[in-house]
């Protein structure tokens, strides 16, 4: 058998098994057992298991993940979500669709310090959700927009999708991070531009007369500031050079807690749920790696993605056409599967594909470039029909919207990251202004 | 009357199970609060005084290996695994729980798995002798603090195999 049937087959076995409900990690972890004794044999297996787990935890740069994840526990248990939100909807709450445009802003503050996109859907939604729809917003329109803006959880640095990019693509956290704010603020604006055009083409969506802005924006301001310094000094930290990016996870995670506990509002009973959230989340992320570190160690010997690049440079399509292309396979992937689990599974192939074409940036630009792509495009996944999570997770916490309806409300907000996607691929200046700037 | 002891059996193992899956979390949440501040110690040894704690990157590492494990179990109990229901969402109940038994009883294969080499790796470690470079920290002991978390782990998927999807 050769190498490309090979590769072919481990994935055809692993489809299979996804699809009849076999948890992905499982799925990825088997086919790649297959591979590996089909390429090396039994004994080269079992000695290479010794230290699998071992390896796989104890890495240094994937550490960065659960701490971060607790950080962002430590965040949503110490009820920094609705200062967030106080203070965002006194700044923009005069606007028709105000308190939307509010929840968009507080879920991109909160995501400066929460690398997830469910946690910032989830905890940005408990507060702003029941508010909405007490000022009169639909439900259509509240949980659309809690659902979109939860993805700015992942687009706004820290981001988990980010950390495993830059671990497979051997490239530089702290400059991924970098490189994302840009785009993030992108979409941000392009979400609050999204709700203003909405509400004013769609009549009922939101209240015609809004609430005059609150005076509180002072007041408000003062419980910002704490997630404002913590952001700060984990970023400015990172990018300066004063720490490595799991430092300055660690550094954010203890600032959060203290922070937590000033302001008297992580009870213990908190504390302890946020370890068991950061628990089953770090759990299932390292199981995905693991699962996914097999059957691409099993890939790797077949040299597969080699060919696989050879293949398409044969093809002779333009460079951004073939990047273009990868882009919508993402986009159709996503519909199926998570993110994580599309990233360790693709772009180990995708990656030798893209440093291989001539798109006239530098390679260090261009992994980056690259990545900022990879990272919009698997959010998309998150809140498209058939199983957008981060709708099925907001829509849960409504009880009087059915799905179908926020399905229909989350349109504008594809259409706004469609035309955002690109933007970034025509303009890498975007992504790479501040990374440049830095230099 | 045999069936009703069998039921609490159940209960008894399934309680058991959960708890010892909290307390592995609770462990491995305690283990990263240690990490968080041995870190944000030696970051604030290095930039006030110039001092940095020696290794802290290493005992990261081997505290962090301890953690995850730590957290698998309680993964596992939650259904916190990612699987793809989008084909089978036409499928009937029973049949889809028919699937999902299969599906732990491959996590317990992989788990076991994991398990019993990881073990096997601790007693190499111990018989070469191996240390962490700076601090001089044994390997195997991390290898062999593992071992406990996998295997219960693997349990906890052997309960939902034989019992099904916890609702």
């Amino acid at each position: 058998m050769d190498a490309l049937t090979l590769a072919l087959l481990l994935f055809a076995t692993m489809l299979v098994l996804m699809a009849i409900r076999v948890p992905i990690a499982a799925a990825m972890f088997f086919a790649g057992l297959v591979g590996y004794v089909a390429m090396a044999g039994w004994l080269p297996l079992l000695n290479h298991l010794k230290s699998y787990a071992y390896g796989r935890f104890s890495s240094y740069d994937l550490s960065v993940i659960p701490l971060f994840l607790l950080m962002g526990q430590f965040a949503t248990q110490g009820g920094l979500s609705r200062s967030l939100f106080t203070f965002a909807n006194a700044l923009l709450g005069g606007f028709r669709g105000g308190m939307a445009m509010a929840a968009i802003v507080a879920c991109a503050l909160f995501g400066a310090v929460c690398g997830s996109s469910i946690a910032t859907a989830a905890t940005i939604g408990s507060v702003a959700l029941p508010e909405m729809r007490k000022h009169g917003y639909s439900g259509k329109l509240s949980t659309a927009t809690l659902a979109a803006g939860g993805t700015l959880g992942i687009m706004i640095p820290p981001s988990v999708v980010l950390v495993i990019y830059a671990i497979l693509a051997e490239q530089n956290i702290a400059k991924l991070f970098a490189a994302a704010v840009v785009p993030g603020l992108i979409a941000m604006v392009g979400y609050i531009i999204a709700i203003a055009i909405y509400v004013r083409v769609v009549p009922g969506l939101a209240p015609d007369r809004t609430a005059p802005a609150q005076r509180a924006l002072v007041a408000s301001a003062l419980g910002v500031w704490p997630i404002a310094a913590i952001f700060l000094t984990v970023f400015g930290g990172i990018y300066g050079g004063v720490f490595t990016p799991t430092e300055g996870a660690a550094v954010g995670a203890a600032a959060t807690f203290v922070t937590a506990v000033v302001r008297r509002e992580l009870s213990w009973h908190g504390f302890i749920q946020s370890f068991y959230a950061t628990a089953e989340s770090a759990a299932m992320i390292f199981m995905i790696f693991v699962g996914a570190d097999t059957l691409n160690s099993a890939l790797a010997l077949t040299q597969a993605p080699n060919q696989l690049a050879a293949t398409v440079g044969a093809l002779g399509w333009p460079p951004l056409a073939i990047v273009a292309a990868i882009l919508v396979f993402y986009v159709l992937l996503g519909c199926v599967m998570d993110e994580l689990s599309m990233i360790l599974l693709t772009i180990p192939i995708f990656f030798p594909l893209i440093m291989a074409l001539d798109l006239g940036l530098p390679p260090a630009e261009k992994a980056i470039w690259f990545g900022i792509l990879v990272l919009m495009v698997v959010e998309i996944g998150l809140i498209a029909p058939p199983v957008g999570l981060n709708v099925y997770v907001v829509n849960g916490m409504d009880k009087e919207t059915p799905i179908a309806e926020t399905y229909r409300g989350v349109v504008p907000f594809l259409i706004s990251d469609a035309i955002r996607t690109v933007m970034l691929l025509l303009f890498p200046v975007l992504s790479l202004a501040l990374v440049r700037l830095m230099n | 009357m045999a069936h009703n002891s069998c039921r609490l059996r159940k209960v008894v193992v399934g309680k058991t199970l959960e708890w010892l899956a909290k307390a592995c979390a609770v462990i491995g949440g305690m283990v990263m609060v240690a990490i968080t501040l041995i870190t944000t110690g030696s970051v604030l040894g290095r930039w006030l005084f110039n001092k940095p704690l020696l290794g802290d990157t290493e005992l990261v590492e081997f505290a962090m290996a301890l953690a995850v494990a730590a957290f698998l179990p309680l993964c596992q109990w939650r259904g916190g695994n990612i699987i793809v229901d989008f084909f089978t969402t036409k499928a009937s109940q029973a049949a889809r729980d028919r699937l999902d038994r299969l599906g732990a009883g491959l996590m317990v294969v992989m788990m076991a798995l994991l398990a019993w080499r990881t073990a096997a790796g601790a007693v190499s470690q111990k018989e070469a002798g191996s240390t962490t470079m700076l601090m001089g920290l044994p390997e195997w002991t991390a290898f062999a603090a593992m071992v406990p978390p996998l295997a219960l782990t693997a349990l906890i998927a052997l309960y939902s195999a034989i019992n099904g999807p916890r609702k």
